[in-house]
């Protein structure tokens, strides 16, 4: 079932952020999200984490969809693992066998998590956060700049390791870089500045 | 070239001068007024100190007065875990114990006591007294933590919906802890001197408090300085066990 936002309005202390935004995310598709700075993207992607409510209009096909997300920030407990942050948020006991084969498929090394997260640098960081929502059982994947601070060679593994996991998934993506979303194959929303 | 000092020792050296600079300057002053009754010097409170430990009574007072000055920082430290997390959670409690605790931390010490002796008697006086110092401290502190928690982790955990307990543990406590641990490392120093304090008013048979009040009363300065010595100690070698304990506290749950 495709999420269908109609007529979306959001301002923050009297500065209209969303206005009267209107479009369809189709199921099992990837979807970005794309424009300037400051036109709202993440605060879009904020309203289908449930983090924030619009000030009017209304959201269909939502429902009670299991989540999954990569932040602008990554948001760890910085004094614990790679390993222990993702088992954070998986279900049961700790599987460090697949949290660890995400992680390597992500182009880390076993260097790279062994110890805690806040001696990684911001792309190993991000590819963390990456693989966390991946390995969450998720219905709608919502990414915000999942591939900020990658260099060109480490991007190019990391998006065809997204673009194969994601195969058939319903993903919202927000990106600054139109060929992201060409590679993906996704469909493209741009949003623009609200008058 | 080798470097054969390192920060930690030159820090170390500095404490131990500093130590040193006031023992001369304490020694110094004892032999300018040139009465023990006034001022005893740092060798006879050693030599004092050394014929108290070898006595059984010394063990009996330190024994009781750590056993309910400890006591009382235990259940006052659980009690103001719990209202802080209560108040955390419930605003209108929070309200409620805010006039509370502000009271608790502004009366003097002495006050309390004498209002207590009407309630409790003399032996256990350090309980309630060291209770309500420490109560809180340990209070504000872990309500300050939580009030410190990552807004932005918490969101993190309610996207990923991940369960109650986990994010007591791994987000709650992390942030909380520090506040608790700088709270337990001031209150503990306030449970010892209230505790104490309350003792010398109370004066009950078998206590630190007490063998302080006979020294006064007796003029033996050497006693009340060895004794003083004696609460500075303890005090000092609980907050490093505690201290210590609560590290290997955090490194077991961030193993798990």
């Amino acid at each position: 079932m495709d999420i269908v936002l109609n007529g979306l309005y959001k301002s923050f202390e009297g500065k209209m952020v969303l206005q009267n935004f209107s479009c369809r995310l189709r199921e099992g598709r990837t979807t970005c999200i794309t424009g300037p700075s400051g036109v709202g993207k993440t605060t879009l992607l904020r309203i289908l984490m449930g983090l924030e409510q619009p000030d009017a209009g209304t959201i269909e096909g939502l429902g009670t969809r299991r989540l999954s997300a990569v932040f602008q920030e990554e948001r760890f407990c910085e004094n614990l693992t790679a390993v222990r942050n993702i088992g954070l948020v998986l279900p049961g006991r700790l599987n460090r066998p697949l949290i660890e084969d995400e992680l390597r498929a992500l182009s880390l090394t076993d260097a790279d998590f062994s110890g805690p997260v806040r001696e990684l640098s911001g792309g190993m960081r991000r590819r963390v956060a990456l693989a966390r929502a991946l390995l969450v059982d998720y219905d709608l994947l919502l990414l915000d700049e999942p591939l900020k601070g990658l260099d060109d060679a480490v991007k190019a593994r990391v998006m065809a390791h997204l673009y194969e996991r994601t195969a058939g998934r319903t993903v919202v993506m927000v990106t600054h870089d139109l060929r992201e979303a060409a590679e993906l194959g996704a469909d493209i929303i741009t949003l623009e500045e609200p008058q | 070239m080798r470097r054969f000092t390192t920060k930690s020792n030159i820090k170390w050296l500095q404490s131990t001068l500093a130590v040193g600079f006031w023992l001369v300057v304490w020694q110094l002053y004892s032999d300018h007024l040139g009465q023990a009754i006034l001022m005893v010097s740092p060798a006879l409170v050693a030599q004092t100190l050394w014929d108290m430990i070898t006595q059984p009574m010394f063990w009996q007072a330190v024994g009781g007065s750590c056993g309910r000055i400890l006591w009382a920082f235990g259940l006052a430290a659980v009690a103001g875990v719990v209202l802080a997390v209560t108040a955390y959670g419930l605003y209108p409690v929070r309200a409620l114990l805010s006039p509370l605790m502000l009271v608790m931390k502004s009366i003097p010490v002495a006050s309390f006591v004498l209002v207590l002796l009407f309630y409790v008697s003399a032996k256990n006086l350090a309980v309630p007294a060291a209770f309500i110092m420490v109560l809180p401290i340990i209070y504000t502190g872990v309500l300050q933590g939580m009030d410190a928690t990552d807004p932005q982790l918490l969101e993190m955990a309610r996207v990923f919906r991940v369960p109650v307990w986990r994010r007591i543990v791994y987000i709650y406590a992390s942030q909380v802890l520090p506040f608790f641990a700088s709270a337990c490392s001031v209150s503990l120093g306030l449970a010892w001197k209230s505790g104490v304090a309350a003792e010398v008013i109370g004066v009950p048979a078998g206590s630190i408090g007490e063998r302080l009040y006979k020294a006064k009363i007796y003029l033996m300065t050497g006693e009340l300085f060895a004794w003083t010595l004696v609460i500075v100690l303890i005090s000092l070698a609980f907050e490093y066990i505690f201290k210590a304990l609560l590290r290997k506290a955090v490194r077991t749950m961030e193993a798990r």
